[in-house]
């Protein structure tokens, strides 16, 4: 992620974060991100936060 | 009975002895609390102990009838189980005065079942980092070599078990938090299926991730526990509504049958050849107790750790904002660092991490758990890291570090899936190697099943460190 750009936020948040936190929030959340968002991209149009609790209690044993 | 005597007994055992008078709640009480002042100084596991009441708590349960199957057992832990009006200070600066205001709903259940609270222990400041480090309190020593990391975020729970200075604990578990202080302690331990233990009381760090469990010697002591704290809790609506079955009456079935797979694809990847070597000895063991071995294809678990990333870092700054705006000098460089990533991900990130959910688990159940019943593993792979390695200010570097602890533990939260963990060995420079058992959601009974069966045949879990 831009640094300006996570700078800004967390700033515009009320946060004033040190040079160091910056970059490795910058990192880190994009290599977080890039991760999941090839998972992200193969979700169903319609699948919901909720169907986590519906798949878990169809396994039941 | 000697101190030493009670001092080596499981819970169950205690509990057992205290019930036919071979011992007293006082005795006990009065061992496990000179073996803690004793520990203290060598691994600041405590962060209070509560002497004159756990006593006096002692006395009076030696004049009532037992009130349930922990009558008289003294237990600490993590301090971040709430009790009404008693400071919980979550490891952290900026609670170390605040009351609590409710009682957690797992202390009330082993309250019920008779256990005694003596003391509340160390954790990572506001259970964020897998290492047990705490910047405010000092860092929790790991008893097998005091130079290493325990592992966290229930860093004391799993060092005063193991030490004998403390016979069972609770931890919590939102990346790793209870199976990384047991692997690496040599201890026991049970994370439940996400929902099976009321959170209520207990302080939230990812309300989507958090697990409540115990940390014990043997996987037996551990499905006691687990059954009195599970169940249903109107004060907590994330809590599974079904009662909870009778894992401890099934715990002594036979596993021959139990088909266990072992992970083709992560697990292994750079894995420590003794810690690989310890998992192909453990499974040989399930093999000579009738389990079939199973070698099993998974998902990629790289997408799940990253989504349960998201997910935690997100939920933690939100509960944090307010503290990260106005007290950000009272927060441990690397615990502030951690909280302000999640003010930057953006929302529609985090709630594609939520939605991903039921489609992993379904993808997960549907390769894994339609060809075995556990999935076998290490907890990490990696070998004990030291204390000094992993003493480290917020940085992509830290992250890096901290990312391989909880490589393969993390997946686990995401899932949601149950997860008993025992000691599966040793290296060769003494230090523990934990291998965790995978069962599908909510069956817990399994996974305690075959973690019981190992510790019937081996005695990795009757060992203890030496002290002088």
């Amino acid at each position: 992620m831009n640094l300006t750009l996570v700078s800004n936020l967390l700033e515009d948040q009320g946060a004033q974060p040190d040079p160091e936190h910056v970059a490795a929030a910058a990192s880190t959340l994009a290599a977080l991100l890039k991760t999941a968002a090839e998972r992200f991209a193969r979700l169903p149009f319609e699948a919901e936060p909720s169907g986590f609790t519906a798949e878990q209690r169809s396994h039941v044993p | 009975m000697t101190s030493d005597e009670i001092l080596s007994l499981t819970c169950i055992q205690l509990a057992a002895a205290i019930r036919e008078r071979r011992t007293s709640a006082v005795a006990a009480m009065e061992a496990v609390l000179e073996r803690a002042r004793w520990m203290q100084p060598k691994l600041n596991c405590f962060l209070r102990i509560d002497e004159a009441a756990a006593l006096d708590a002692a006395r009076f349960a030696d004049r009532e009838p037992a009130r349930g199957p922990l009558h008289g057992v003294p237990m600490a832990h993590k301090d971040m189980y709430y009790r009404r009006g008693v400071v919980s200070s979550c490891g952290s600066k900026i609670l170390r005065e605040r009351p609590a205001p409710s009682t957690s709903t797992a202390l009330e259940r082993l309250d019920a079942a008779g256990a005694i609270q003596f003391g509340v222990l160390n954790m990572t400041e506001f259970a964020l980092g897998p290492t047990g480090h705490n910047w405010h309190y000092g860092h929790c020593r790991n008893p097998w070599n005091p130079e290493r990391i325990t592992g966290g975020s229930s860093s004391g729970t799993g060092a005063s078990v193991a030490a004998r200075a403390n016979f069972a604990g609770l931890g919590s578990d939102t990346g790793g938090s209870i199976r990384l202080p047991a692997a690496f302690c040599g201890i026991s331990a049970i994370k439940p299926t996400y929902g099976r233990v009321s959170r209520a009381g207990a302080m939230p760090l990812s309300f989507s991730l958090d697990t409540v469990g115990p940390l014990t010697r043997t996987v037996e002591d551990a499905a006691l526990i687990a059954q009195l704290i599970a169940g249903p809790d109107p004060k907590d609506p994330t809590c599974d509504p079904r009662a909870v079955p009778d894992w401890f009456s099934q715990i002594h079935q036979s596993i021959g049958g139990v088909r266990i797979g072992r992970p083709r694809q992560h697990f292994y990847d750079d894995c420590d050849p003794e810690i690989a070597a310890a998992m192909d000895a453990s499974l040989e063991t399930f093999r000579k107790l009738g389990a079939s071995i199973i070698d099993v294809d998974i998902p990629d678990i790289g997408g799940y750790s990253a989504a349960g990333g998201v997910i935690s870092s997100s939920e933690a700054a939100a509960f944090h904002g307010q503290w990260l705006r106005t007290r950000p000098e009272d927060y441990s460089d690397q615990v502030r660092g951690r909280l302000l990533q999640g003010l930057a991900i953006p929302a529609n990130s985090y709630i594609d991490s939520l939605r991903m959910r039921g489609p992993a688990l379904a993808e997960f159940c549907d390769l894994v758990f339609s060809k075995v019943d556990v999935l076998h593993g290490p907890v990490v792979s990696i070998r004990t890291p030291t204390i000094a390695e992993t003493d480290l200010g917020w940085s992509e570097h830290t992250s890096q570090v901290l990312s391989r602890i909880t490589r393969l533990t993390r997946p686990g939260n995401y899932l949601g899936l149950p997860t008993v963990c025992a000691n599966a060995g040793f290296t060769r420079d003494g230090m523990p190697i934990g291998m965790q058992l995978i069962t599908r959601p909510f069956d817990e009974a399994t996974a305690l099943r075959a973690g019981h069966a190992f510790q019937r045949v081996t005695d990795w879990h009757l060992r203890a460190p030496r002290f002088t």
